[in-house]
């Protein structure tokens, strides 16, 4: 990738501009992550905390799914089964085996990284509205499950954890907000590497024409089964947190409609836009605090904003890219076509 | 050995519901391409209309009651088609999902605002009545479930082989361009296959009702054990899907004996799977050919 974007002929004005137009970026970029540390310093009511945490672990969530439904095309409507795996063995590890947190993480999102493996390797013999019933099917399954097995998840009850202590610390929301903050920047950056990597090409690959992947010679089995993977990841890690912010976990978080609403935010944010994800992830967990007393109404909003959004932009691809795009690289660099599509500003 | 035979019997009606329920999809699937998620709720919504608002609401003798949520739920399908599925018709089945969930979420939420949580009783047409066979006793509920849907489907197949109407819907399920070049007037009939569709979802809703409790979530749960059904079947095959609705019922039946009533909704997704991995066009379909 890199070798090929140098060899991309231009003239001294197109790489000035290219320069301001990453400059512009660099400094946006700076100026939102400087903006989003603020909130634990000057806030004090643990309510707004807690859903700006909120939105940073439902933001990684869709991230990883951006990969499986937006970046791979592959949908998956079982996202909350995967974050609730995690959540879950992290609570039962703690609370019921009494295992030192640190271990206890890890072996949660060792357990997730398998679960996705196996759904992964089911998923791809399969396609299309075929994924979708299987996905649906285990989200459906594994509520069905912590809601019965009363003994090991405290049934419909859900588990309350104790406050977390890991390497003698005890973490509180303001700790777990730059925790949240601090993963979900990490995991961004490695989606960019990941989506600019060989495999990210594979994704793209695969999601606009299999065929046409696989008799490039690509491994289409192996790249949908790690898309799936980096989605469970994704949701993993995004479940850790969840327990550790919140200390309850409970059935009802991880359904089919919280499934969905994870789709939502990548369909508002728009698919194979990460940096839409987490926009629409923001969008999805704010509105619906901002109007509690609507809360009969937010399923159907958030209904016909998605089915809105599908009709009317056919593609799928929510509004947010192009917008942002000419928002900040107003100037368009002019480039002589060497075969590479530069996306660099992605 | 009676109580065995009851079972068959009870796990045969659901698996009717589950077979009237599982057609229209079928139908909508091989006309649209489209898998439709909100199928469930139309169920849902029809069987609200017909118990609760219009029969105890409104003291409409059932019949009546019946029939005009028929006509409603139908005209509502054939709005629904027209104005959504039809856009999305032509996207990568990815974007059809999601967008037949969110309307399966808006028309969900729309009946919890409009109906309320709490579930509603529905005596049937026979209340609690068995009629015994020697020494086997039958829930009237049951048989009624039974025969109606059985009769529905040989009079749904008979006039899809022998009248106009069926013999139109089949040929625009089969080639659309070539049914419009014969003057057909293809979208209309879409509609007119989303809203036979829509029916007889809400008259499995109103067959079932009866056994179960009426709830806003009953059409998700069907709805999903249809897809099941389906899957079970064959995709897209409309024996398979009635045979894999029967074969879904009398496995549901009859596992429940087995493993508990509490798992009882996850035999269906878990066979469903099982299913999908060792025989993945299901029981009676045929592996898929690739077009490029």
């Amino acid at each position: 990738m890199m070798k090929m974007r140098r060899r991309i002929i231009s003239d001294a004005n197109t790489k000035r501009l290219r320069f301001y137009n990453k400059l512009k970026i660099a400094i946006i970029c700076s100026v939102l992550i400087l903006a989003c540390l603020l909130p634990p310093l000057l806030v004090e009511t643990i309510y707004y905390l807690r859903v700006i945490v909120a939105i940073w672990i439902n933001a990684i969530v869709a991230l990883g799914l951006n990969f499986c439904v937006g970046v791979c095309g592959q949908i998956s409507l079982g996202q909350a089964a995967f974050v609730g795996t995690s959540a879950y063995v992290l609570a039962i590890l703690v609370t019921k085996q009494g295992a030192p947190w640190i271990l206890a993480i890890l072996v949660s999102l060792i357990s997730v990284v398998f679960l996705g493996l196996a759904v992964g390797l089911v998923s791809t013999r399969l396609r299309g509205p075929y994924l979708a019933i299987v996905t649906l099917a285990f989200n459906l399954v594994f509520v069905i499950v912590l809601t019965n097995e009363l003994n090991i998840t405290g049934g419909p009850f859900g588990i309350r954890v104790n406050p977390p202590q890991v390497l003698g610390l005890t973490i509180d929301v303001k700790l777990m907000y730059f925790l949240a903050f601090g993963c979900l920047i990490a995991l961004y950056q490695l989606g960019r590497v990941v989506y600019f990597s060989k495999i990210g090409r594979g994704f793209r690959a695969t999601r606009d024409d299999e065929l046409a992947a696989r008799v490039m010679g690509i491994n289409t089995v192996m790249t949908k089964t790690q898309a799936f993977m980096i989605s469970a990841i994704y949701a993993g890690i995004a479940g850790v947190l969840q327990t550790l912010t919140y200390r309850f976990i409970a059935p009802t978080s991880f359904t089919v409609i919280q499934s969905f609403r994870y789709l939502a935010m990548v369909v508002i944010g728009g698919m194979g836009y990460l940096p839409g994800s987490i926009v629409g992830a923001a969008i999805v967990t704010v509105v619906p605090e901002l109007f509690r007393g609507l809360a009969g109404f937010w399923d159907i909003i958030l209904g016909s904003t998605i089915l809105a959004i599908l009709l009317f932009f056919p593609k799928g691809a929510g509004f947010f890219p192009e917008y942002f795009k000419s928002l900040i690289a107003r100037s368009k660099v002019e480039e002589r076509w060497t075969g590479e599509i530069d996306i660099s500003d992605i | 050995m009676h109580f065995y035979i009851q079972t068959i019997v009870g796990s045969l009606a659901f698996g009717s519901v589950y077979a009237l329920v599982a057609l229209g999809v079928v139908f909508i699937w091989q006309s649209m391409n489209i898998l439709n998620f909100a199928h469930g709720q139309f169920l849902t919504l029809g069987t609200y209309i017909a118990v609760v608002t219009l029969h105890q609401g409104m003291d409409w003798p059932l019949w009546l009651a019946i029939l005009a949520a028929l006509g409603f739920v139908g005209l509502l399908g054939a709005l629904f088609s027209k104005t959504v599925y039809e856009r999305i018709r032509a996207q990568p089945s990815l974007v059809v999902i999601i967008a037949t969930m969110g309307l399966s979420l808006i028309m969900e939420n729309s009946a919890l605002l409009i109906f309320g949580p709490r579930p509603r009783a529905f005596a049937g047409f026979f209340g609690r009545a068995m009629i015994w066979v020697g020494k086997v006793g039958f829930l009237g509920n049951h048989l009624i479930a039974l025969g109606i849907a059985i009769l529905i489907l040989a009079i749904l197949s008979m006039l899809m082989k022998y009248t106009m109407v069926g013999k139109i819907i089949r040929a625009v399920a089969y080639d659309k361009d070539t049914a419009g070049l014969m003057g057909v007037p293809v979208f209309r009939f879409l509609a007119c296959t989303f809203a036979v569709a829509c029916i007889l979802a809400v008259i499995a809703g109103i067959l079932v009702a009866p056994v179960t409790y009426i709830s806003i979530d009953m059409g998700t749960g069907i709805g999903t054990k249809a897809f099941a059904a389906m899957v079970i079947g064959g995709f897209g095959s409309i024996p398979g899907a009635i045979v894999g609705s029967y074969l879904l019922g009398l496995l549901e039946g009859l596992g429940t004996i087995v493993v508990g009533s509490v798992y009882r909704d996850a035999i269906a997704f878990v066979l469903a799977v099982l299913v999908l991995l060792l025989r993945p066009y299901g029981l009676f379909g045929s592996p898929e050919k690739a077009r490029v």
